[in-house]
């Protein structure tokens, strides 16, 4: 599995990750977002492409 | 079942364009063949005569939006000296309310940007509005409709692309349809002026409308702080403990960011999305059948026909890109036009595709990185709307032979001035 940290800190809410990767990553109802915090390999690929998407640099993948 | 591929080929790319000027009359109709030979020729291209350097390939553009720290965006929109020429402008502006002038969000660096943009996230919320107005923009988009289905015709820039922003707009400063109206004319004389290279008399309507605007704005902050309410300029007034307070210049800037860019590049954005609908055989066939891809037509419209076709950005210090040495303070127009169909990461980058994977390479529509547009999902959903109900309510859908489309005067908004088509119901 594939280790997925959003730091809530630095996150502003771009959505920029929700449209990358939108099966790992959704806003729910309240504007929060939500994430999957592991996700299989072949998923890694998209996630990564998410962290570096991201305009705060907020995603760290492992 | 068997589908065709739809793809369509731009229709003027084929035609040689010399002139590399993107300010010529077949740049307007199709700049698309003058940014292949430039990316071609001379990727990072010096233009002396609006002493401007033209960025054309992908990676370039997303390096330079990416290093705010090495690139400002104090001329994001270029439009440095909108005013400047103008002294009869210059005179009526001079009342402006919005003092000291301030450089805010769109054109803003940090540490300043992260600042208004935490706000302006907060005050626009995306999801919140959506859900909030969702059900609304669907049932005023069936009432554009009405309006027109019986002829069989519509113009689509006037009847279905202006008033579905304009009802957004309305909803998230929560004014009333008249005031939106006028709204639109300021933002029209806005934006003119923005552009540049533009009349005396533009000009100074829009140093008018920027005062009436700045008004409207003052007073709805007065009421606001009254009587505290949850519309977007209320929203932007409630600032936790440990944050200054916006100033009104700041406030005002803010607005009429919001106002200009959720008006101008939506209206085109969706006549793009019709015109693309209408022109491309079995396109609406393959949408109809599965509606799901409506997704997919708004980001391949958006790569292919990206609205803002250019944003601007000044160089902090001399530097290197891309091998090519520019100079410090050098005004750089990053072509997203361009980046979207740079052939490193697009093949057939010229062609629409329906099912061009748009994850793959992210197309720069909306920019990337720190100004990444705030309403881009806002935007997205207006679209999928407005196509969704088109599709539920009309048929075979053909660009009118009596009328030919006309394209925008200005090269930096990709759209069209106006549109007719036809359609079975
Ligand atoms: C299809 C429609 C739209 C397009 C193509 C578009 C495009 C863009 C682009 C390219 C930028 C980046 C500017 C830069 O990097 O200098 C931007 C920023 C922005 N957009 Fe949009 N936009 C659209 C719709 C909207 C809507 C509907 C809203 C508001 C409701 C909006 C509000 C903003 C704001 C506030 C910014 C400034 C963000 C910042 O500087 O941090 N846009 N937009
Ligand atoms: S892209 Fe980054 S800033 Fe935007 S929502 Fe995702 S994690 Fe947050």
């Amino acid at each position: 599995m594939v280790k997925v940290k959003v730091d809530m800190n630095l996150c502003e809410y771009h959505g920029q990750c929700v449209f990358v990767a939108p099966k790992e990553f959704q806003f729910d109802d309240n504007d929060e977002l939500v994430y999957s915090e592991e996700v299989p390999e072949e998923a890694r690929a998209r996630v990564e492409k998410a962290a570096k998407a991201c305009p705060q640099l907020a995603i760290k993948v492992e | 079942m068997q589908h065709t591929n739809v793809k369509s080929k731009c229709p003027y790319s084929s035609e040689a364009v010399d002139d590399i000027s993107l300010l010529s009359p077949a740049a307007r109709a199709c700049p698309y063949g003058a940014y292949a030979r430039i990316r071609a020729e001379e990727p990072i291209k010096y233009l002396a005569d609006q002493d401007l350097w033209i960025v054309s390939k992908y990676e370039d553009v997303e390096y330079i939006l990416s290093n705010p720290e090495k690139f400002s965006s104090k001329e994001a929109l270029s439009s440095g000296n909108a005013y400047r020429d103008f002294p009869k402008a210059l005179e009526i502006l001079k009342q402006s309310r919005a003092q000291p002038r301030q450089r805010t969000l769109i054109l803003a660096d940090p540490p300043e940007h992260g600042f208004h943009r935490k706000i302006v996230q907060r005050a626009l919320s995306p999801a919140k509005t959506l859900r909030a107005f969702a059900p609304t923009i669907e049932a005023r988009v069936n009432g554009f409709i009405d309006k027109f289905i019986e002829t069989g015709r519509f113009e689509v820039v006037s009847q279905f692309s202006i008033p579905l922003p304009m009802a957004l707009v309305s909803m998230i400063f929560d004014v009333s349809e008249e005031q939106v109206y006028k709204m639109k004319r300021w933002s029209d004389n806005f934006f003119a002026a923005l552009t540049g290279h533009v009349h005396e008399e533009i000009v100074i309507n829009a140093a008018k409308d920027t005062l009436v605007f700045e008004n409207f704005v003052l007073d709805r902050v007065a009421q606001c702080r009254k009587t505290p309410s949850d519309c977007f300029i209320g929203r932007l007034l409630q600032q936790p403990e440990d944050e200054r307070p916006l100033t009104d210049a700041e406030i005002i800037n803010i607005c009429s960011q919001v106002l200009v860019g959720g008006n101008e590049s939506t209206i085109n954005f969706i006549s793009n999305l019709v015109y693309q609908i209408a022109s491309t055989i079995g396109l609406e066939e393959r949408l109809r059948e599965d509606p799901a891809r409506i997704e997919d037509l708004l980001e391949e419209s958006l790569r292919h026909e990206p609205p803002l076709q250019a944003m601007y950005r000044i160089t902090r210090s001399e530097m290197e890109i891309g091998g090519v040495r520019i100079p410090k303070a050098a005004k750089l127009m990053l072509n997203f036009g361009s980046a979207n169909r740079d052939e490193t990461f697009y093949e057939d980058g010229d062609e629409f595709d329906l099912d061009r994977d748009n994850r793959e390479t992210l197309h720069m529509a909306f920019g990337r990185g720190i100004h990444a547009c705030a309403g881009q999902t806002i935007a997205r959903r207006e679209g999928k709307i407005a196509i969704n109900v088109l599709l539920s309510r009309l048929r075979n859908l053909r660009i009118a032979d009596d009328i030919p489309p006309v394209r925008n005067k200005l090269f930096g908004v990709r759209g069209f001035q106006s549109l007719h088509v036809i359609f079975d119901h």
